[in-house]
């Protein structure tokens, strides 16, 4: 394994072949290639590349692919340089040529472009090859359904957009820390989005159950599933099943019986308040009926921090009263209101913290991730640029929220804060 | 006492209709992972890059909450993936219905999933995508190819999509939302 990585370090620094810059926008040091072409190119254009599908383009990584001496052949014999001079010097460029300033998919789309790929393929296995006109119908669209036809847009605004969800987690005070992300801390932005996104997805839902089951997608057909739903059997570990809890309406009815069926009802009852109060809107008129059930209910999490009690009050401004304070009422008759270790409003506070990790490099060099484990590569390569100097570290996932989240995604966001270490540690087999 | 609150906050969730789910999305390089995820987050279209590492995005989706974790597919950081099973619920694998030629790889990959222990009887949820692509296979076609009929004891499910259009997409969390329904 990796026997080609020497090999391909080499071929990258060929500055004869012009290897040392991205064939597409010139970015410095690419450390990626596209096999047709045998060219270098950045991490930004091997995204672009990527989406063209494998027909066009097919990307490799240097340093994290495995690569076949058949795609090592193509790479001996290309190079961003002869490249560039058969785009360039292709006539006629009304025929399918290539012109400065196309973008990545109009370039590889051109007829030069499949003629350099031909070449190249004809060139590996020792025939002859020669150019060919393109053929009539060529660079009309491919008749796509125009349900493909997706607006694009970069990430970098995309994740902008995601800000006000992706941010409430490190500077909130504790009692709503590491609440679930989309609904306890629903802002109007984010419950927007998720209503046009269900709204959207829906459409599209129709849309395609309408479609014919005849036809593949790409001709219009519909995009079908299908798998196989085996008698589930009961799982050890799926003992606290959703079957063995007391319902709502159970509780509505029976209350002492319900609880006898769960064992802490009341904070239950609580918690799940506070569940319906995040997931519904504003209702003021309910305001002054939910502040004094909040505040019973606050008197219960007094022993888990008196803060609870402020940030139900200021939380809990919602419809709930008819869903939920009734049920919290009967309970606490059945109960007798005695104090419950644990319940309460603080108790909220556990789960999935860990929404917004976002695990890729704050640089788009990927190769300098490979410093530790990847000394000769590294030293290499990197010598005297600066900017290969520092190991970056990864933008480490929800510790910000980490200390306050007891919750379900402690484990594994433990490990994905570590990951670092495991790149480290993890056995690169070359 | 965090693994406490964790356990009763999870019966609660379940309780007050709400669920958190975790789901680790794997599959080959380039099969549309990141594109997927962001999909469903943004109902758009982003310019994706290599994930090197991965992204975390939660999706609401008929009253679950899905947790996603997307990590990088390139075959050296495949490793990694292991370190993201730890309780999950569900997995997404993704495929590239148009690379013909990586068909095996995917298979193989999938199977070493399959076989880790932590992974036991979680169902698995494939998103057969690209189908917009002129020469994408059928689903079914891929299912036979990966082997997915011959898998037991695993609800599994395979959808053909198109991350880029977003066709698909639901279709396959409304089954991975009833099939986590009935495991409880």
């Amino acid at each position: 394994m990796g026997e080609y990585r020497q090999e391909l370090m080499k071929l990258m620094k060929r500055e004869d072949l012009e290897n040392k810059f991205c064939v597409d926008c010139g970015a410095p040091n690419p450390q990626w290639a596209t096999i047709p072409y045998s060219v270098f190119i950045c991490l930004q254009c091997a995204g672009l590349h990527r989406g063209l599908g494998v027909h066009i383009s097919f990307v490799r990584s240097i340093t994290m692919d495995e690569w076949t001496e058949e795609q090592m052949k193509k790479m001996r014999i290309g190079g961003n340089l002869p490249f560039k001079t058969f785009m360039k010097d292709y006539t006629p460029v009304e025929q399918g040529g290539y012109r400065e300033g196309m973008g990545i998919s109009e370039k590889y789309h051109t007829w030069a472009a499949a003629q350099y790929k031909e070449k190249l393929a004809a060139e590996v296995q020792g025939q002859d090859w020669s150019p060919s006109a393109p053929p009539a119908n060529f660079g009309q669209p491919i008749s796509r359904p125009s349900s493909a036809q997706g607006m694009r847009k970069p990430r970098a605004s995309a994740r902008s957009n995601l800000g006000s969800s992706l941010r409430n987690d490190s500077a909130s005070p504790s009692p709503d820390l590491g609440g679930t992300p989309s609904s306890t801390s629903l802002n109007d932005a984010a419950y927007e989005r998720k209503t046009a996104n269900e709204a959207y997805f829906a459409g599209l839902g129709e849309a395609n159950a309408r479609r014919r089951e005849d036809l593949p997608p790409s001709q219009g057909g519909k995009y079908q599933g299908f798998g196989n739903t085996p008698p589930v059997s009961s799982h050890p570990s799926y003992g606290t099943s959703s079957a063995a809890m007391p319902t709502l309406e159970e509780i509505q009815t029976q209350p002492v019986q319900a609880l006898s069926k769960g064992w802490s009802l009341l904070s239950m009852a609580v918690t799940a308040a506070s569940k319906v109060v995040a997931e519904k809107a504003m209702d003021p008129a309910l305001h002054e009926s939910v502040k004094s059930y909040a505040a019973s209910a606050g008197k219960l999490a007094m022993d888990t921090g008196k803060s609870a009690n402020e940030w139900s009050k200021r939380e809990l401004g919602v419809d709930v009263a008819d869903r939920v304070s009734g049920v919290a009422d009967k309970a606490k008759g059945a109960l007798g209101m005695s104090s419950h270790p644990g319940g309460g409003y603080s108790a909220v506070g556990g789960h999935g913290g860990a929404q917004t990790g976002f695990g890729t490099w704050h640089d788009e060099d990927d190769s300098r991730l490979y410093a530790e484990g990847d000394d000769d590569f590294f030293d290499r390569h990197g010598a005297g640029d600066e900017a290969h100097s520092d190991i970056v570290t990864p933008t480490t996932p929800a510790t910000a929220n980490s200390n306050a989240t007891s919750g379900s995604s402690a484990p594994l966001t433990t490990k994905a804060t570590t990951k670092k270490d495991d790149f480290e540690k993890d056995e690169w087999a070359w | 006492m965090g693994a406490y609150v964790s356990s009763l906050l999870d019966s609660l969730s379940a309780f007050a209709g709400q669920k958190e789910v975790r789901i680790v999305m794997l599959g080959l390089d380039a099969a549309g992972k990141t594109t997927i995820v962001y999909k469903l987050k943004l109902g758009e279209i982003v310019t994706t890059i290599p994930t090197i590492g991965f992204n975390v995005e939660t999706v609401e989706y008929k009253k679950i909450q899905f947790t996603m974790w997307d990590v990088g597919g390139q075959h050296r950081i495949r490793p990694l993936w292991r370190h993201y099973f730890q309780n999950v619920q569900a997995v997404i694998y993704v495929i590239d219905s148009a690379d013909l030629e990586r068909v095996a790889e995917a298979r193989d990959e999938l199977n070493a999933i399959l076989a880790s222990e932590e992974l036991r009887g979680v169902p698995l949820l494939v998103f057969a995508n690209k189908q917009d692509l002129p020469n994408a296979i059928e689903a079914s076609q891929l299912a036979n190819r990966l082997g997915l009929v011959a898998l037991r004891d695993r609800q599994w499910y395979i959808q053909a999509c198109s991350a880029t259009s977003g066709d698909g997409l639901y279709e396959g969390l409304d089954w991975m939302s009833s099939s986590l329904k009935r495991r409880g």
